[in-house]
């Protein structure tokens, strides 16, 4: 996409992966911030990084396990929250631990057992080693982000002013 | 039948092992002007929450503007207008007065649509029944405590509710700024909209007949029509206050 602009085309691949994560995660990281939901960041990298750590440790794509994984605990940040009356950021703080712990365990597990893995490459992975179909993937979340966010623009401004107003509306 | 029908309610929180309110039963006609008191933690917020359905009931059954509020309380909430008790807006938040006015319709308006003509002119109109037009273009976090409770007073105005309930609205209000929203508090009970108010602050009620309820540990205790000078003494007979 960006090819006509930047001829290294591994330097092209990581410039179009960061345009497309910085449009999102600008977007959302409003909606985030506004909505006091600061440490839902870090907590959904690292169960990402738990995922992937699954992935590995049972053998089937890491990249899957960890999308499934993080929409797992993505979901119970509400009903543990209101189950256990603690706030959502409370919540983040246990899910984050609790993410911590999966993933360190088996990626020792795994180093032990004489396969070449490192937490830092499971948790950040590589900009400049991105296939085309990644940046696809990327683009589509985007794309995603941008449309979801036009298309309820009233009710996330609504929740973001006040969570019991915007309940009350 | 009334627009509020209460039949022997239990609620209770989320995770509560007992309920707030126990077997109470009421019922509110249109253009009635109800005056909520009794001590603290009697469960009068809890009554306000419960009828729009912001808290669940457990046992009973209700009736709120002809509907079952135990299936259609979303339905519900876009009929019921409510000042919230308690509310704090960080200085930086974003949002103007217009659009926090603005936010009162987006129930009525539904999934998807966006605020039309119409929408900008009801929102419009109750800003200046309540006198912040001219705070519009602010952000809501640099108002000062009074001005953001009229603009939720606005907020709720602009919703144009079939029931309007107002949990403690002149908390932060000087004695005019009350005097003028009872001013308007009349005008909508005039137009059969009935009010549900909880104060503890009895000046200037409205020279009408009021629906006195009183409550104590989530039961009312006291549930009768009186004239606004009665409100306080009886309210402090039923709560044995002297």
């Amino acid at each position: 996409m960006l090819g006509f602009l930047i001829e290294n085309n591994v330097v092209c691949h990581a410039v179009e992966a960061m345009v497309f994560a910085s449009i999102a995660c600008s977007i959302l990281g409003v909606i985030i911030s506004r909505m006091n939901l600061s440490s839902i960041g870090f907590t959904m990298s690292h169960a990402a990084f738990a995922g992937a750590a699954i992935g590995m440790f049972l053998d089937i794509r890491a990249q899957m396990a960890a999308i499934f994984f993080s929409l797992g605990v993505a979901a119970l940040i509400g009903p543990i929250s209101d189950k256990a009356k603690m706030a959502a950021d409370a919540t983040l703080g246990v899910l984050f631990a609790m993410s911590m712990a999966v993933a360190i365990f088996l990626i020792s597990y795994l180093q032990c057992m004489g396969r070449g893995l490192t937490a830092g490459n499971l948790l950040f992975g590589n900009v400049v080693s991105l296939y085309r179909e990644e940046i696809y993937a990327l683009a589509a979340v985007s794309a995603l982000t941008i449309i979801f966010v036009l298309v309820f623009f009233k009710e996330i401004s609504s929740i973001m002013f006040n969570m019991k107003i915007a309940d009350a509306i | 039948m009334g627009v509020i029908e209460l039949d022997e309610i239990y609620t209770a929180y989320e995770g509560g092992d007992k309920p707030v309110i126990k077997g109470l039963s009421l019922s509110v006609n249109p253009g009635e002007y109800v005056v909520i008191g009794g001590p603290n933690s009697a469960g009068k917020t809890t009554l306000l929450e419960s009828i729009n359905g912001l808290i669940k009931i457990t046992h009973g059954s209700a009736t709120v503007c002809g509907l079952d509020l135990l299936r259609s309380g979303n339905e519900v909430r876009r009929k019921v207008g409510y000042v919230v008790q308690n509310f704090y807006f960080d200085p930086f938040t974003p949002f103007t007065v217009e659009q926090v006015v603005m936010m009162g319709r987006y129930g009525r308006l539904g999934l998807l649509k966006r605020p039309s003509e119409s929408d900008f002119k009801a929102a419009q109109k109750a800003m200046q029944l309540v006198g912040i037009e001219d705070l519009a273009e602010k952000t809501i976090g640099t108002l000062s405590g009074g001005q953001q409770q009229k603009t939720m007073i606005a907020h709720n105005i602009a919703k144009e509710p079939e029931v309007m309930m107002l949990d403690e609205p002149f908390s932060n209000l000087d004695f005019h700024a009350r005097e003028y929203l009872q001013g308007i508090f009349k005008q909508i009970v005039r137009s059969r909209i009935p009010i549900l108010m909880v104060s503890h602050a009895f000046d200037g009620l409205p020279n009408t007949r009021i629906h006195l309820v009183v409550m104590n540990k989530g039961l009312i205790t006291y549930d009768n029509e009186c004239d606004a000078e009665e409100v306080e003494p009886i309210i402090r007979k039923e709560c044995a206050v002297d």
